[in-house]
Formats: structure tokens, sequence, C-alpha cells
């Protein structure tokens, strides 16, 4: 297992008269923050501008890694299967959902009328990873920060 | 007219399960939060994850996004498949290409090439080559050189054809 950064990037998204969207991609250096590349964006985009006639509609500055070596998977593991973790935030009212496709089914509680539904939240695999989730790095997709877990359940998808 | 970052960025991790089914799952981080604290989040989270899916990652991206919520108009007449390819050379000697949809006629000679001498795309080829945060090769490796360019055409897909081309119902025999 060897995670291998790829170069980051930037992908600016326009749209044409006719309503489709299109996109522009370039590489930026390793170590580039997200700060110098949202500005050093605003910049070039003033130069594409002038010489498209579609607009620009979004810009997202992009960090990605691959796994070269990737383990085999656990031979009962399922994607088609989702673990659902509900958090409290920060902010008061407002909920944050996790999904987790493949959530082992060993996961799942052994007692009481949600039984193999709910997820046991106080077995120390989800705890860890709860934990981890908790630390303030994490938020709802409005920037609250997940604050406490207030139900996990198993979701099935087709 | 005006780009407003999103309220998080967010983690994606690409995974394999037990039958070679793909699947995703996504975190929203805090916009504010660093790219290297976010990168340093994401490495710890990994093994949790692989802990209670069975599943493997096998990828991971972390997206930063603005959006402009009020676009101006494009061009009535733009098509993103008219494409303006612009080359370039990095101070390796490796050609870079950029594809620029919807580019405006008076930036394309009646050859079909570049017209690198209008003002407008004058200052973008010379925006590209310089030393800056963006625009590198995906090496890393700084852009130095203009090398050509030349407009193309890019075959429409199904979702870009307009309405209009399925039939009037009221023209159908019945």
């Amino acid at each position: 297992m060897s995670w291998v950064a790829q170069q980051p990037h930037i992908i600016w998204t326009l749209r044409d008269g006719s309503s489709s969207l299109g996109m522009i991609k370039g590489y930026l250096p390793h170590g580039a923050t997200v700060a110098a590349a949202m500005s050093g964006a605003a910049a070039r985009r003033s130069l594409l501008v002038p010489v498209t006639g579609c607009v620009f509609v979004r810009e997202s500055i992009i960090y990605s890694s691959i796994e070269s070596a990737p383990a085999a998977p656990a031979p009962n593991a399922n994607v088609l299967r989702a673990g659902v973790l509900m958090f409290a935030t920060a902010a008061p009212g407002q909920l944050g959902a996790v999904a987790l496709p493949g959530l082992l089914p060993g996961l799942l509680a052994l007692e009481g009328c949600a039984a193999g539904l709910d997820i046991d939240t106080a077995h120390p695999d989800v705890m860890a990873l709860v934990a981890h989730l908790l630390t303030g790095a994490y938020s709802n997709p409005f920037g609250h920060e997940l604050t406490a877990v207030i139900a996990g359940y198993m979701q099935e998808r087709q | 007219m005006a780009f407003n970052t999103r309220p998080t960025a967010q983690l994606t991790y690409g995974v394999v399960d037990g039958t070679g089914s793909k699947g995703t799952m996504q975190f929203d981080i805090p916009y504010g939060t660093l790219a290297a604290a976010a990168l340093a989040a994401a490495d710890v989270l990994r093994p949790l994850i692989q802990t209670v899916t069975g599943c493997v990652i096998t990828s991971q991206s972390i997206s930063y996004s603005s959006v402009d919520n009020n676009p101006g108009l494009p061009t009535v007449d733009s098509r993103i498949e008219r494409k303006g390819v612009l080359q370039f050379l990095t101070a390796a000697g490796k050609t870079v290409t950029y594809s620029i949809p919807g580019i405006l006629s008076a930036n394309v000679k009646q050859s079909g090439g570049i017209d690198e001498d209008e003002v407008s795309m004058a200052l973008l080829i010379n925006g590209i080559k310089d030393v800056g945060v963006i625009f590198v090769d995906s090496n890393g490796v700084d852009i130095t050189a203009y090398k050509g360019g030349y407009e193309r055409y890019r075959a429409s897909t199904k979702g870009m054809l307009p309405r209009e081309r399925k039939p009037d119902p009221d023209i159908l025999p019945e």
C-alpha cells in the first residue's frame, strides 16, 4: 500500500450560449496553497474570459492521490450496503450525515428492536472512526462542525 | 458576477468492494481548513474507514470550489464544441496542450490557426508562460514557451443537442 500524490490541478467550468458545459484544466505546482491557487486562478481567469464567448460558472482546486498498490478488499465488503451516521453540529437544529458504503455487517447492533439495522456506535472500530470525525476537522455541507453522533443505521442501495 | 467560495471543501474517497464494484464516499471539511491540514486528516481517516467497511480505498481527492451564482450571459452563438487549442513547451521540452471552449472567432485566423497577435490572446499566452501558481505541466515543470495554436471542433454529445431535434408531436402521423 503506497499513496502517491498527483499534481494538484484546477478545473474551470464554463457555460456556452446553448447552456452546455465545458471545462479548462490546468496543473499547479506541488505545495500550492488554496489561497495562492485561488488568487492565481482569479488572475488567470481574467485573461481567459476575453478569449471565449462562454461564461465561467465554477472553479475548483483539487488535490488528489491514488493508491499505487491496493490491498485486496474483504470478501464480504459490499458498496451497495451503506452505513449512515447522523451527527449533531455546532449549529442548533442542523444535522450532518456521513455515508459509509460497504459497512461490515459485524458492526450492526445485535440486540433490541433495531438489531441488524442500527450501527453499534459502541463498537471500538466505530468509536475510533467517530472520535476522529469529531476532532473539528469535519462539518456538514454548510460548514457547521460535527459535534456528536446521534444515530447510525444501515441502508441498502440498488 | 462574482465568485463565492462554497462553505466546505469536499474530501472524496474512491473505494472498491469484495465484488470489484466501485463506490465513493464524501466528507465535508470547513472551507477555511488549510489543504495541508485536510490532507493530514484524510491520512488518519483512511485506515479508520477501511477498518469499518472492508473496502479498499483506491483514490482520494480534496476539492475546494468557488462558484458564480449570478454569471453574466454567454455570447449567444458560443459553443463549447468549438475549441481553441493552445500548445506550449515546458522548461524540460515537453508539450502541454490547453483546450479553451467557445473560442471567439476574433482570436482565430482565416487559416484556422490561433491569432497570437490579437491583444487578448497575446495577454493570455504571456499569462500562461509567466512563472506563477497556475499553469505548470502534469509533472510540475514550468511552462516557458508558446508553440502554436489552432481551432478544432469536437462532436456534440447527446446531452449537448437541443430539444428541438425531437419531432414536433403535431406533425407525427396518428
